[in-house]
């Protein structure tokens, strides 16, 4: 019998706010964390908007000393480590280093510290970069200091695959823990909203013959391209077992993954397919029917094409059900996140799922006809008893992940 | 009853050799892959030498590649091409929903990343083609591989600097091992990075002509580039379709310093070494060489030797060690697949390659690192290290078919 994989803690740093409480209750008010980009110098784009994190203060959550060397990214990470930590109530005496890891997902990593190093070696010259920030380069410069601050030995392991990232990260924990039932490990996703890929993304939405930079309403008929976002969301996982020898709490549980993957080039139906046979999938390995699920947390992130995907294949799995499972897409408030992005929708599916209430989908006006083969939920405040919600992560690429999350029963 | 992985196909790019024929030869032959770098002028660079891969423009897949894959898809797209072909993926008989792909990299596509962060310091960003964006997120190379030949599976990168094929290929025989897919193509990749080259050489660890790894007068690694991948599936499955049989994943061990950013601690070495020999269920003695991660630089060189003794005590002297970065350089998140590789076809051609270059012994590196000449003999258990920033390590045990 395999073990049973727990949540235990959650730490959220999001445009809706830091830390569980006060991104719950912008979520369950339907705020929208999309705003005017400051951070960088946008004047060469004719893009404006963000969803970005504006009141983080990393003095003030992780510590003043070494700030200097440790980009924003990596703050990002460190943070939601301890809040993640702290929430999960786990005492660091009673879990010893070699039983504790991280696995993270991003799908930039440090872009915007590449850039630096790279800005320095093109007009200092490459003999004057910077010994210091050198280490910030790798795509997984994220998770070094996570280990060394709280002392984790069994494992860190980055997943850098787009929108998938945190998903991925996801099921990669849960196949060790199932290995190692006795380790506790830190797992979500974590991306900072960068010049480059804010520059990027406006680009190749150009190409696209999108905007991309009007609002974010995922389903609705005038959508137009994603706003990018930032933030992360790490999770405490360990196995129930694990969880019951430390007389933690649990949040909840990770009944089930699936994946697949369809090509960017094939077409709708083998597209609408992938989505489907992940949802399956995970279903099938929560060992539960289709219709037991209460609430989708969508990865509709007001693209054209992918909203209209998820929705077709959320009829195909569901059939009649459809029209009546909630489903809502958090993205129309938090922006696409890439690869934290499946990260904090299981946050708010857990946090749904603890207090009965289900987040909402803002900014709809008129649901696409083609898209109103499902239930939106659009009003807030919805009351609603969550036994097992389903996740999903549809990535640009191709790659599909969905996972199944239960109460603890 | 635990499944056994194995590895039933293999494709290499290194800069001494490109495919599973010409490497072996390089390996059993000892030839350097480390020349000037063509690619771009390094006047201002402190150091000229480096491992690219010669002629990758010209291979021929016998099908159109699409005009915006980057240096690293393209590098991964060739190991893979020649892995999948070996391990007749395409032949018909397996499921497409069931085969995926877990490639690890240190940086992506570092160079359309180098090229557009060049175009922006120097304001020529009006020259870029858009599409050059696309290569931000890495996925794309492990996408690209997926689509191109049909695979529906699991299809995912991994980042774990310069120990992300070890973790891949772990990754990859644990997905199968719990029922996540049938077959991983698992493996390392990562272009010629010019922050790589800048980087290391700000902290004067590059080595000015050759690398030497456990040489006494060793000055550093060499920046390289490369793609390593394996075909990874369940040997029942192996047998039943007939497929030719390379290697067994015996153990892996994985582990993480959280003691410093980029200097090596021992003990954390010493520890994923322990924790494979667990895994797989052997005792120290039963292991026939190591393939070190010997870089070449004086710090780590020197911390995996004793790291060795460590976990070996005084068999560690029996126990022949060598570096082919001593020939390939490092080629970040492809040197553990690519070293992968070489253990595979050291364990089916029974020889053990050499570290080349190897002029003068170290008092602080005493073991047999199998200088100048490959070692013609029979082996039957090889370790596999891999060390990356960040303290993340991780080793494999392989054996005989």
């Amino acid at each position: 019998m395999n073990p049973r994989i727990c949540i235990s803690g959650i730490g959220v740093i999001s445009p809706l706010g830091i830390g569980c409480e006060s991104y719950w209750a912008s979520l369950a008010a339907g705020r929208d964390g999309v705003s005017q980009v400051n951070r960088f110098d946008r004047s060469p784009l004719r893009c404006r908007l963000g969803a970005q994190v504006l009141d983080f203060d990393a003095a003030a959550l992780i510590g003043a000393k070494g700030l200097r060397y440790i980009d924003r990214l990596s703050q990002f990470a460190i943070a939601a480590a301890r809040l993640a930590l702290e929430d999960a109530g786990v005492s660091l005496e009673e879990i010893e280093a070699n039983r504790r890891g991280i696995v993270l997902g991003t799908a930039f990593g440090g872009l915007t510290s590449q850039q630096d190093f790279n800005r320095e070696r093109v007009l200092e010259g490459p003999q004057w970069v910077s010994p210091m920030k050198f280490p910030n380069t790798p795509i997984n410069a994220l998770s070094y200091q996570i280990p060394i601050r709280f002392q984790m030995k069994l494992v860190n392991v980055t997943i850098s695959s787009g929108m998938t990232s945190s998903l991925e990260a996801m099921r990669y924990a849960g196949l060790m823990l199932r290995r190692r039932p006795d380790a506790l490990l830190l797992c979500g996703g974590v991306e900072e909203l960068s010049f480059l890929a804010y520059y990027g993304t406006y680009f190749m939405n150009e190409l696209a013959g999108i905007s991309g930079d009007e609002i974010s309403c995922p389903f609705d008929q005038r959508r137009n391209g994603y706003i990018l976002g930032e933030g992360g969301a790490l999770m405490v996982l360990e196995t129930l077992q694990g969880l019951e020898q430390r007389r933690g709490k649990g949040l909840a549980e990770i009944r089930g993954y699936g994946s697949a993957f369809a090509p960017r080039q094939g077409n709708l139906a083998v597209k609408i397919n992938a989505v489907a046979t992940a949802m399956q999938t995970a279903i099938q390995n929560a060992a539960i029917q289709p219709h037991q699920i209460d609430y989708i947390a969508a990865s509709a992130n007001s693209g054209p094409q992918t909203d209209l995907i998820e929705a077709k294949a959320v009829a195909q799995v569901f059939g009649e059900k459809a029209s009546s499972i909630p489903i809502s897409a958090i993205k129309s408030m938090l922006g696409e996140a890439f690869g934290a992005s499946g990260a904090l929708q299981v946050a708010a599916a857990i946090l749904a799922l603890q207090r009965g209430i289900l987040p909402p989908t803002i900014n709809i006006e008129t649901l696409d006809p083609e898209c109103s083969c499902i239930n939106c939920l659009t009003e807030m405040g919805r009351r609603r008893e969550v036994r097992y919600a389903l996740v999903n992560s549809i990535d640009r690429y191709g790659s599909v992940v969905s996972l199944v999350l239960g109460r603890i029963e | 009853m635990k499944k056994e992985i194995v590895i039933t196909g293999i494709g290499v790019v290194a800069p001494n050799a490109i495919g599973r024929d010409h490497f072996l030869r390089a390996l059993q032959e000892g030839v350097s892959g480390i020349d000037e770098i063509k690619a771009f002028d390094t006047k201002d660079y402190p150091v000229h030498r480096g491992g690219e891969v010669k002629g990758l423009e010209t291979i021929d897949f016998g099908f159109e590649l699409s005009a915006y894959l980057g240096r690293t898809a393209r590098l991964a797209l060739v190991a893979a091409h020649e892995a999948i072909a070996e391990a007749k993926l395409l032949a018909g008989s397996l499921d497409p929903k069931r085969i995926g792909v877990i490639l690890g990299t240190t940086s992506g596509e570092a160079q359309a990343i180098e090229t557009v962060d060049e175009a922006w310091a120097l304001g020529k960003q009006e020259q870029l083609l858009p599409d050059i964006y696309a290569d931000f997120s890495s996925n794309i190379v492990a996408s690209s591989i997926s689509s191109i030949f049909g695979f529906a599976g699991p299809t995912m990168m991994l980042a774990n600097a310069c120990s992300s094929g070890n973790f891949a290929i772990s990754f990859g025989g644990e997905m199968i091992r719990q029922g996540e897919a049938d077959i991983i193509i698992a493996g390392g990749c990562d272009a010629f990075s010019k922050v790589a080259f800048a980087g290391f050489g700000s902290v004067h660890a590059i080595a000015p002509e050759i690398c030497q790894p456990f040489d006494r007068n060793r000055r550093g690694m060499m920046v390289s580039e490369g793609a390593g991948v394996v075909i990874l599936e369940e040997r029942h499955q192996a047998e039943r379709r007939g497929a030719e049989i390379y290697a067994t994943i015996l153990g892996s061990g994985l582990g993480c310093d959280a003691f410093h950013l980029t200097a090596p601690d021992p003990e954390g070495m010493a520890n994923v070494m322990r924790l494979a020999l667990k895994d797989a269920g052997l005792a120290s003695s039963e292991v026939g060489y190591i393939n070190a991660h010997g870089t070449g630089t004086t710090i780590n060189d020197a911390s995996e030797t004793d790291a060795i003794k460590r976990v070996f005590a005084d068999h560690a002297y029996r126990i022949p060690v060598s570096s082919i970065k001593s020939m390939i350089g490092h080629t970040m998140g492809a040197a553990s697949a690519i070293e992968t590789i070489a253990c595979c076809l050291a364990l089916q051609h029974e020889f053990l390659p050499p570290t080349i270059n190897y002029q003068e012994p170290d008092p602080q590196c005493d073991l047999d690192y199998v200088p100048n000449r490959a070692r013609f003999q029979r082996v039957d258990v090889i370790m596999n290290n891999s060390f990356a920033f960040g303290g993340n390590n991780a080793s494999l045990i392989l054996g005989r078919s």
